[in-house]
């Protein structure tokens, strides 16, 4: 409280005081692992969304015929596959950087460059397992 | 450590049980924890359930998901998807959505969305199953 008065005596007892604030994001340089980190979380929320596309599936499966044909023709679609094909990529990018997690929970792969290479392994990793679903539903159907 | 406590106002049993002032522990972080787990096993079985019903029409894709292992990995992933997206938006909101009355109102809103998914899925798988 001492500091409280031998503040210069024209400030106000109203004004908020600038006090020093602890370092926050815009002080850092971006890396690849402050990108990913963001990414775990946006990724999170968009599949939030995507699951209502299987949420209504479901329930357009669960009426009849009809029904399901127009949930068919809509998610079928060059742009429902296209919306499809991105959710997908979402999906194993959120599950990779959930393993990129888990393995961090053991302690393991926290220090420079592990934390760099668990990263890129996520984004090719993730684009490789998509392309991987992808190709082989496209051979099946 | 003892020092501190030595001015605490909490009683014994607060410092012993490890809870903090949020007394509570850490459910909500381990929860999301064991989900991933269970969604990353159940991710492949879905992978291989979308894969088997590609391109087949309505009286096809029905009698795969009306099978008891197709709609338990469904109900699975359903019912634990929501789980763990509950306590994903809960993190987000606990970060970013700042006042009292704004937060509660947001995990308020998070929970009916996370329940209106599992709800009706829950309901479509089993009608799937058995009507």
């Amino acid at each position: 409280m001492a500091d409280v008065e031998s503040r210069p005596a024209t400030r106000s007892r109203t004004t908020t005081a600038e006090r020093p604030l602890s370092p926050h994001l815009e002080v850092y340089t971006l890396s690849l692992t402050m990108i990913m980190s963001g990414l775990h979380r946006i990724t999170g929320m968009v599949l939030c969304v995507g699951i209502l596309l299987l949420v209504w599936w479901l329930v357009a499966l669960s009426g009849d015929a009809g029904s399901f044909q127009t949930a068919a023709n809509v998610l079928g679609s060059w742009f429902g596959r296209l919306v499809i094909f991105g959710f997908s990529w979402t999906l194993f990018h959120h599950l990779l950087g959930g393993v990129r997690h888990a393995i961090w929970d053991t302690g393991r792969g926290m220090d420079h460059p592990e934390r760099e290479q668990l990263a890129l392994a996520t984004i090719i990793g993730s684009l490789a397992i998509t392309a991987l679903v992808w190709l082989v539903a496209f051979m099946i159907g | 450590m003892a020092s501190q406590n030595d001015s605490s106002l909490r009683t014994t049993y607060r410092r012993i049980d490890h809870l903090g002032a949020s007394r509570s522990g850490t459910a909500l972080m381990w929860g999301q924890r064991v989900t991933s787990v269970a969604l990353m096993i159940l991710t492949v079985a879905f992978v291989f359930l979308v894969w088997s019903m590609v391109g087949k029409d309505y009286v096809a894709v029905r009698q795969i998901m009306s099978k008891p292992l197709p709609a338990t990995i469904m109900l699975a992933y359903m019912l634990i998807g929501s789980y763990h997206m509950m306590l994903g938006i809960r993190v987000i909101i606990d970060d970013y959505v700042p006042g009292k009355h704004a937060r509660e109102w947001a995990i308020v809103a998070n929970i009916l969305f996370c329940g209106a998914v599992a709800f009706l899925s829950t309901y479509a798988i089993l009608r799937i199953g058995f009507v």
